[in-house]
């Protein structure tokens, strides 16, 4: 069936494709006025191919008939052209970061930072660029395949329904690759070369200074030189590491205890029970937080003074101000704040699994511990692996459950020194260097390495998990 | 274990259990509402009991007469609905992209997007900044919306994803023989499915940006603008200690959640035994 | 082939119509606000001009400050109808760190309120410059503000309001007779006072903002006389830690860890009515009077072997017009006119804060702070100023809770310095 015999007209404004009935608008005609032919019989996929190369979307003009796509893509790399000048000085910019301008006006002097952030942007832009550049290849050489295979060019009208249909999925990622590109990659990959640079206060800071590139120079300064920073980061590192585990296996299997009893005894009223339980997850946690705050507080605070009115205790017991009570009373309000979250989890991922299993145990004579501990534990725990582990990283850099409740924990003996105190994680440490001392790059280096340390991590487990389900899906 | 002394045992044991469970997840929040209705302003100078020390309904008053609450109530409502729809919409093609079609980046580009949300970012902060500053995005509630939902994005596809693997494709392929766009077999067939996962979705991203802080603080300027957090953490900075406003404006925001999350909860446990069945 | 030459030119045409509409989302140089977003600061090329329309944003802080700004904002325009102003809300301890990226981007403001310590980080990142017109600085202001807005030798703000921490007291604890003038007699006072949950003295044990004048004996003074030594922070000299040795004695009057001392704790405690004696500053008035309490306020008591109240820290609150405005003389103008006789009475009106320049004002508090702020001494505002206040915090709290006085001090002096 011939497409020229197909009804119905795509306008544009200075081109028109049409069924053979139309006039035809006089710059392109289909049969053949400025489309070239090529054979189809595979031979001509290299001019296919290079053409497409050339120049985005060349091909689909010249050879393929695919004039909406053709000219999309040219539009593309027109646009692209043209802003290269832009494109050269975000680079250029990246690279030397500006230069010292004493004797221009503060508004126009170059701003390093401004410009290693357009410099990033740049490149990214490009990387959209050339992923378009390299999806036309692609579509070209798709395009000459099929016309190989049929004979037939595709029609215009039929660029349309792939958008519904072949490339649905393109453009159905496009937008979360476009936001995660710029608002998630860019500023991750900023603050990452920002270890690399000396932004700091006070000879750094622009527009009235520039930022500079030093390479290694703040690694070597933080970890070799300075040993309180070396001690500091080791012992801020393994709390935040025992934090992340502690935090969330308490949440878990506070939430999963939970989960059990309710589900497993006679009581009655359940709903509201558990209503009661979700009110900890429903409640802003900040609220919460600062509220606990305060009722820990050692000499003022609500439940000391209550258990030494009821007689419990003649002295305060120092939740906030001995160190590893702190941590201890930073973990009990996190599992306050998070078990209902758990809870709910367990309760969906019990109620998943089948009956069968269980009629099949009773039968066989198993106790209730038996089956509790045999099959509904190793169920659950290997359904919710995936979300144990996102929560441990979650709270790894969980700033709230830390900073609201205790500041960063009481002073320690070298907090002098490092600025970091005893319940402070990585990530609180990083803010109160990057937020009071001004010190980007060093809390960037900081941020650097959290990052190495957890991804690879995570990448492991993440690949055995979804191994697995790759196997049963 | 059938002896009845020893079953009562097991009742009273596990009735203890539960009311100190009542008792410790209740005990704060008891003192919140007490801080809100109560006179003063501290909350360390409150009476061990709750509520001894008198009601009074005036930090609500004042909330409502005095400062702009009714505005940033309005403004942060705008934000999270937002967040909530475009969150919702963007994850559910993301996700049925990635559950139902291969292609080459399919497997990086899942892993990169979780991998990229451990990194801990307050100096990215300036760079959001700045992007937002090009697109002209500065003092606007847009511009605080798309930062919350390409945050959301990552974690969410996963997990949307993730249900999506369980629902058998029989149903997609029937519907594209029967010559159905991927665009309707997305709307017709598959949105309706994962309905429970895209309820629990829009709950969680329209909860998120209510008490946040950091972004609005980066992102507007205009008192016109100003949302909740902000407002409020205006209470309880160094310098002024008014933590009974803070408690009485967050009460109110915190009694729909609250309602909400009670009358949604069964549903929710459903969603949530969706998205980890194996 | 000339049929291909026509599309490319359309093509070309079309690309090039698009790219310049859309402009503003690829990466370009800051030109300022791009069309559409809201006017924070407005745009004008052209030199000013008294019939123009010009909008000064000015940055506050709420909870008084704020109808202030917007009060005086109307008087201003009563003498220049061409120039309103915005207030917007930053507040004072957050100023400094939005401008460094708001000026840049265009979007910051005309005149903003900092604190004078803050004044190094602000010269060091170019977001103030020396103001046009420092004579009217010097006749108007009082002596020590004066030298609080001046760095390097030039002045580069405007003050507003001076302000310093005292000894507050609760009248129905103890009688303004009763108050003692020495340190010593605080803790003989508390020692007879002190029972259960009543304290004869408190205060923010962790934070070096109070702590500091325990180092102030004999004229010793943070960064030396002048404020400006960089290369000694003189927090650890024989004068210093002899002080903070008494101070760390003052914990068997106190007995509480330092963790539990918060700012709002203290606060609380003495609205409370706990607390005879705390030391804390104006901006705490109306809250105490709200919460009912009679108290009264006293200079700071005076330091082992001196005569004189102790030193405190004195913040001068200080308007600074932006380097980045885009109207900096109509700017300067409004910052002036904060200065002037009736705009300062009218901000003590709504604020109760004590005026920077030489006016009258009465109230029964306003007596003892104008006393202390003659022995207060300005915080210094060189740029190792920023990291004073972490290291100071964490001494002054590891100290209360019993660490070695001297090698607190001198790690707290080796911090601040870099070392």
């Amino acid at each position: 069936m011939s497409i020229y015999a197909k009804k119905g007209t795509l306008s544009f404004p200075f081109l028109r494709l049409t069924s053979k009935s139309a006039p035809t608008a006089g710059f392109l005609s289909p049969e053949g006025g400025a489309a070239v032919t090529i054979r189809a019989d595979g031979s001509d996929k290299n001019k296919v191919l290079i053409t497409s190369i050339l120049f985005c979307g060349l091909s689909h003009i010249l050879y393929l008939k695919q004039y909406v796509k053709g000219i999309l893509f040219a539009l593309i790399e027109v646009i692209a052209i043209i802003n290269i000048p832009k494109f050269v000085k975000a680079l250029h910019g990246l690279i030397t970061l500006g230069s010292p301008q004493p004797d221009v006006s503060i508004k126009l002097r170059d701003n390093s930072i401004f410009m290693l952030i357009d410099g990033v942007m740049a490149l990214a832009v490009i990387f959209v660029f050339i992923a378009i550049y390299v999806i036309s290849v692609k579509s070209a050489l798709k395009e000459y395949k099929k016309f190989c295979d049929s004979k037939v060019f595709t029609s215009n009208r039929h660029t349309f329904s792939e958008l519904t249909g072949k490339s649905f999925s393109l453009f159905a990622l496009a937008p979360t690759v476009i936001m995660i590109l710029f608002f998630v990659l860019v500023p991750l990959v900023f603050s990452a070369l920002v270890a690399f640079t000396n932004y700091s206060a006070p000879d750094h800071i622009p527009p009235k200074n520039t930022v500079d590139w030093v390479g290694f120079q703040n690694f070597i300064d933080m970890f070799s030189g300075k040993t309180a920073w070396t001690s500091a980061f080791g012992k801020v590192a393994l709390w935040t590491l025992a934090w992340g585990f502690l935090a969330t296996f308490t949440c878990y299997f506070g939430g999963m205890l939970m989960a059990v009893v309710l589900h497993e005894s006679k009581i009655k009223l359940k709903p509201v029970f558990r209503s009661i339980f979700i009110l900890p997850y429903a409640v802003p946690s900040v609220i919460s937080m600062l509220v606990w705050r305060n009722l820990m507080n050692g000499s003022f605070g609500t439940v000391n003074r209550t258990l030494i009115h009821l007689g419990i205790i003649k002295d305060v017991i120092p939740w906030l101000s001995d160190p590893w009570l702190a941590k201890f009373t930073c973990v009990l309000v996190n599992l306050w704040a998070g078990f209902p979250y758990f809870m709910l989890l367990v309760t969906g991922s019990m109620t998943a699994i089948s009956r069968d299993i269980y009629e099949a145990a009773v039968v066989d004579g198993a106790s209730k511990f038996q089956v509790f501990k045999s099959i509904t534990l190793p169920l659950v725990i290997y359904q919710t692996t995936p979300l144990i582990i996102m929560s441990i990283s979650h709270n790894i850099n969980n700033f709230g459950a830390i900073f609201f409740v205790t500041g960063g924990g009481p002073t320690l003996a070298d907090s002098t020194t490092t600025g970091a105190a005893g319940t402070d994680l990585l990530i609180t440490w990083i803010y109160k260097l990057t937020i009071n001392l001004l010190q980007y790059h060093y809390a960037s280096v900081l941020a650097v390495l959290i990052f190495m340390v957890l991804a690879p991590f995570a990448i492991y487990n993440f690949r055995r998990t979804r191994a697995f389900k790759e196997g049963v899906e | 274990m059938n002896n009845p002394v020893v079953r009562a045992i097991n009742k009273a044991v596990v009735y203890l259990f539960f009311l100190v469970a009542v008792f410790f997840t209740l005990y704060p929040l008891v003192y919140v509402v007490s801080a809100a209705f109560s006179p003063g302003t501290g909350i360390a100078s409150l009476n061990i009991l709750p509520f001894a020390d008198g009601f009074t309904t005036e930090h609500f008053e004042h909330l409502f007469r005095n400062t702009d609450y009714p505005r940033w109530f309005r403004n942060t409502f705008i934000v999270a609905l937002s967040t909530s729809f475009l969150t919702t919409l963007f994850v559910s093609l993301g996700a049925y992209a990635m559950s139902r079609f291969r292609f080459s980046f399919r497997k990086p580009l899942l892993m990169s997007m979780l991998i990229l949300q451990i990194f801990p970012s307050f100096v990215g902060m300036v760079a959001i900044y700045v992007i937002l500053l090009r697109i002209g995005g500065i003092d606007q509630l847009w511009g605080l919306v798309l930062i919350y939902v390409a945050g959301n994005l990552p974690y969410n596809i996963w997990l949307v994803k993730g249900y999506l693997d369980q629902v058998s494709k029989n149903l997609d392929e029937a519907a594209i023989i029967d010559g159905a766009s991927n665009l309707r077999v997305f709307v017709q067939i598959i949105l309706p499915i994962i309905r429970p996962i895209l309820v629990f979705l829009s709950i969680t991203s329209f909860v998120g940006p209510w008490m946040d802080f950091i972004f609005p603080t980066m992102v507007l300027r205009s008192p016109e603008k100003q949302t909740l957090a902000i407002g409020l953490f205006n209470f309880v900075t160094d310098k002024k200690n008014e933590f009974t406003n803070f408690a009485a404006g967050s009460l109110l925001i915190a009694i729909p959640f609250v309602f909400f999350f009670i009358i949604t909860q069964k549903m929710l446990i459903t969603s949530l035994s969706g998205a980890v069945k194996e | 082939m000339k049929k291909l030459l026509t599309v490319f030119m359309a093509i070309l045409l079309t690309a090039a119509f698009i790219t310049g509409c859309g402009s503003t989302s690829t990466p370009s140089a800051p030109t300022g606000s791009s069309p559409g977003t809201s006017s924070t600061s407005t745009q004008s090329q052209k030199p000013s001009d008294s019939a123009e329309k010009i909008e000064l944003t000015v940055w506050e802080s709420t909870g008084g400050p704020d109808e202030f700004i917007q009060k005086a904002g109307e008087e201003f325009t009563k003498l220049h109808p061409n120039i309103t102003i915005k207030y917007v809300n930053v507040e004072l301890g957050d100023s400094s760190g939005k401008i460094a990226l708001d000026g840049p981007a265009g979007v910051g403001p005309d005149v903003f309120a900092a604190p004078h310590d803050k004044i190094g980080e602000l010269v060091s990142g170019g977001h103030i410059e020396e103001v046009s017109n420092p004579d009217y600085v010097k006749q108007n202001a009082l002596g020590a503000c004066i030298q609080a807005v001046t760095y390097e030798g030039k002045i580069v703000g405007y003050p507003v309001s001076a302000e310093t921490y005292a000894l507050f007291y609760n009248k129905a604890l103890i009688s303004e007779s009763e108050v003692p003038a020495t340190w010593e007699g605080v803790v003989e006072f508390a020692k007879k006072f002190n029972s259960g949950d009543r304290y004869g003295f408190m205060m923010d044990v962790g934070n070096g903002y109070y702590t500091i004048l325990f180092t102030t004996a004999n004229g010793n003074r943070l960064f030396g006389p002048t404020g400006t030594d960089t290369t000694k922070t003189y927090l650890n000299t024989p004068d210093a830690v002899n002080g903070i040795k008494f101070f760390q004695s003052m914990k068997s009057i106190l007995n509480v860890p330092a963790a539990d001392l918060t700012t709002s704790i203290c606060d609380e405690a003495f609205k409370a009515g706990k607390v005879a004696m705390y030391i804390t500053g104006p901006w705490n008035i109306k809250p105490f009077k709200d919460a009912g309490i009679d108290f009264g306020v006293a200079p700071l008591p005076s330091l082992p072997g001196q005569s004189e109240p102790a030193s405190s820290f004195s913040g001068t609150r200080t308007m600074f017009v932006s380097a980045y405005s885009n109207h900096p003389e109509e700017a300067a103008m409004f910052a002036e006119f904060l200065m002037s006789p009736e705009m300062q009475k009218l901000r003590f009106d709504i604020t109760e804060a004590l005026p920077a320049t030489d006016i009258e004002v009465d109230s029964p508090y306003v007596r003892a702070f104008t006393k202390q702020l003659d022995y207060a001494f300005p915080m210094p505002s060189i740029p190792e100023m920023s990291n004073f206040w972490n290291a100071m915090n964490s001494a002054s709290a590891n100290i209360w809770d019993g660490a070695d006085v001297q090698s607190e001090l001198d790690a707290c002096d080796r911090a601040i310095l870099g070392n």
